[in-house]
């Protein structure tokens, strides 16, 4: 097998490219890019979306990954983006702060993802597909975010933080996802100083209910 | 003492059906002051809670969790565009279990726009005072104490004053603050005066029964012609309501519920009470219902001084601006308000990565505050195939508002020695000196995920008023078309009151309750 057959099978198991709705699809690659560019942008988004395949070469971009299981709600590819997130948005080594290592952040967002509404998954999960793969077409990356390197995948969030207000909101919802991930493990407030809980720890009692009081009526003023 | 409530757990039928002289949907700070009102009269009561009772022995101070176990939608209501967290309490005892404790009345010149442009000239400083005042006696309210203004909003206090701006101590409903800094986790310690240990054990005192894990589906009616029918939207007479009771744990149904009433009370808040009309057909003969949704859009303004802060620390809220309120001034307030890690870390982001992590790094330097504006009742809350949908986006009529209160609390937190203030925007705003503030605010613009906003105060959806043909509810919160169906929750107000609005709704409901009782025999014969 050829290297260009080989990324085309890699790339086939590994993706499952959902569907993406027509009016979402016409919003992005109606805003992403300047005019000129919206006829290219709009049919590469449909070469990778719609058909479920893209340009093979550039999906086999950067270093190849260890395989990620599939969580209770996201499945493998949406655990290996959050991971690759965790991982450019969370640099804790060097810092004073708690390793990302030390936190299930993608099994905590796993968690978060499972509590919302399932049209607010399906939602989020084609804007998954959406982020992981316009780097494909769009900003000179010719990759896959997941693929990219630290810098490159830096720079895309860079861009997205600074595009569109939907790929701003894109980007804004996966990065709260992974930073509530995150901050929400109690072993990350210790480097904040932040106590957590301290009722049981300050010896604080409950005051129970509140005595009923007395009830005179208004006055019929009503 | 346990509340006496009956759970899911509870239920040893599949079938309950219950008689009363009037049963409350909703247990937060419209429906628990109507239970108990009406009950301490000697009303038989019941009252249906859609979310869990939830002991605050079992609150344990850490915000992701109490977000997920005690909130709407597990802390992820949103609007539609995703840009709006639409935060509201979904347990016995509602939002008034999760609030900040920040307790107003009604502003003056808010009242004085009801009376004028929505007929509500029953609703007068005067009139309301009493019930302002019964409220305020039985639940603690009270002006914070200097030893409730902690360091954060000791900063905000001083670049104020450095300015000559009107600040002033917060009102707070609580008794012997433990000064945790938990409140939106709930009041481990029953200091805060939440329905969960006031309004709910009194109404229950009194008779109320009490049942949570019930979501009322429907409010029943009889049409003129005698036929008991959802379908009227016209004029009628209230029935009672059906329900089911879910198992949390499970999200499997235990019962179906069916409470016959000659007076239903919807107080499930401006987001359930109007689906409740629209999943009902009732009541909607103006097209109202679900429109004029104000959602009092809060974001945090954070800065970052050279002194340890620690935010977190000490009564969440102490003191608030109030230099700004008047919408001729501005039409916005700032409250000094704390925040813990995951709070802070979503406010603001000055940065990708070690940008980020650096800011975070920093967290016991930072001061913060919150900032309300009076919003326009732009949004919509609706049923879209049978789902709830939330429409609101920022007018442009408010956006000068939110840059002018940025710009505000800049101006106070350079005043008070601040190093730089971060921005609740989505992009990256950073205001590295006083004279910076009007170049990096002023080119901020109004488009979804511009802001980093969230909803505490939803509003508006039911709109009072005695136009038939432009509210929902009467000037005494009754249905225009349907007698004996009220409202009485925050969907009410006409308009955005600016602050916080929890007091209000309190004495609101305590009002319409006065008003159900001086004519009882109209409603309970």
């Amino acid at each position: 097998m050829g290297r260009l057959e080989q990324c085309q099978s890699d790339y086939n198991n590994q993706m499952d490219l959902k569907p993406v709705s027509s009016s979402l699809l016409r919003d992005l690659t109606g805003h992403l890019q300047p005019l000129s560019r919206r006829r290219f942008v709009a049919n590469s988004m449909r070469l990778l979306l719609l058909a479920g395949s893209g340009p093979l070469l550039a999906a086999c971009s950067g270093p190849s990954r260890p395989p990620i299981q599939s969580m209770q709600y996201l499945d493998a590819g949406q655990a290996e983006l959050f991971q690759r997130l965790s991982e450019v948005l969370l640099p804790t080594e060097g810092t004073a702060l708690t390793s990302r290592t030390e936190v299930p952040v993608v099994a905590n967002v796993d968690t978060l993802y499972g509590y919302l509404p399932p049209q607010t998954q399906a939602d989020l999960s084609t804007a998954m597909d959406l982020f992981e793969h316009a780097g494909l077409v769009l900003g000179l990356h010719f990759s896959r975010f997941t693929r990219m390197t630290d810098s490159a995948a830096h720079s895309y969030i860079e861009q997205w933080q600074q595009g569109h207000s939907l790929q701003q909101g894109i980007i804004m919802v996966l990065k709260k996802l992974v930073y509530a991930s995150y901050w929400r493990d109690e072993q990350t407030w210790g480097p904040l100083q932040f106590p957590g809980p301290v009722s049981e720890r300050w010896g604080l009692t409950s005051l129970g209910e509140t005595p009923l009081p007395g009830n005179e009526p208004i006055g019929g003023k009503a | 003492m346990m509340l006496k409530v009956t759970t899911a757990a509870d239920l040893q039928t599949e079938r309950l059906e219950l008689e009363a002289d009037a049963v409350v949907v909703g247990s937060g700070a419209g429906g628990a002051v109507m239970a108990y009102e009406l009950a301490a009269a000697g009303k038989r009561v019941v009252v249906l809670e859609a979310g869990p009772y939830v002991p605050s022995s079992r609150f344990n101070e850490k915000f992701p969790d109490m977000l997920e176990l005690l909130y709407e939608e597990h802390g992820n209501q949103a609007n539609k565009a995703g840009d709006l967290l639409v935060l509201q309490g979904r347990c016995l005892g509602g939002s008034t279990v999760v609030n900040g404790c920040v307790a107003f009345r009604v502003p003056d010149f808010i009242l004085e726009k009801w009376g004028r442009e929505f007929g509500l000239t029953n609703l007068t400083p005067e009139s309301l005072a009493p019930y302002f005042d019964k409220v305020e006696r039985n639940l603690s309210i009270h002006t914070n104490q200097p030893h409730e203004i902690n360091r954060n909003s000791q900063k905000l206090q001083a670049g104020a004053e450095t300015l000559g701006w009107s600040v002033k101590p917060l009102n707070r409903n609580i008794r012997d603050c433990a000064l945790t800094g938990h409140c939106l986790s709930g009041c481990k310690t029953d200091r805060k005066q939440s329905m969960l240990v006031t309004y709910l054990p009194w109404a229950s005192h009194y008779g109320a029964k009490i049942y949570s894990d019930t979501r009322v589906t429907r409010i029943l009616a009889e049409q003129e012609h005698g036929q008991v029918n959802a379908q009227a939207n016209r004029y009628g007479k209230v029935q009672g309501v059906e329900a089911e009771t879910i198992d949390p744990l499970t999200g499997r149904k235990v019962a179906d519920v069916r409470v016959k009433a000659p007076l239903v009370v919807a107080a499930a808040g401006a987001v359930q009470t109007p689906l409740l009309f629209l999943h009902s057909q009732l009541g909607n003969a103006s097209g109202q219902v679900g429109r004029n949704f104000a959602c009092h859009p809060s974001t945090m303004i954070v800065a970052e001084f050279a002194e340890e802060i620690f935010t977190w620390q000490g009564a969440m809220l102490g003191v608030y601006v109030d230099e700004f309120e008047h919408p001729d001034k501005g039409g916005f307030v700032l409250e000094g308000g704390g925040a813990g890690p995951v709070e802070l870390g979503m406010a603001t982001e000055p940065g990708t990565g070690a940008a980020y992590l650096d800011f975070m790094s920093r967290a016991k330097h930072y001061a913060s505050c919150v900032s309300l504006i009076h919003d326009h009742n732009v949004g919509r809350v609706s049923l879209v195939d049978g789902q709830k949908r939330i429409e609101y986006a920022i007018d442009e009529r408010d956006f000068p508002a939110i840059k002018a209160a940025f710009k505000a609390a800049a101006r106070i937190y350079f005043a008070a020695g601040a190093e730089r203030v971060f921005l609740p925007t989505g992009d990256k705003w950073v205001i590295e000196s006083v004279e910076q503030i009007d170049a990096v605010v002023d080119p901020i613009e109004n488009h979804p995920f511009a802001l980093r906003m969230v909803s505490y105060h939803p509003q508006g959806t039911m709109r009072m008023g005695s136009d038939p043909a432009r509210s929902v509810v009467n000037p005494y919160g009754e249905s225009h078309q349907v007698k004996g169906l009220f409202v009485s929750d925050a969907s009410l107000f006409p308009t955005s009151i600016i602050v916080n609005p929890q007091e209000s709704v309190y004495a609101l409901s305590h009002y319409i309750a006065e008003h159900i009782l001086a004519r009882a025999e109209h409603y309970f014969a």
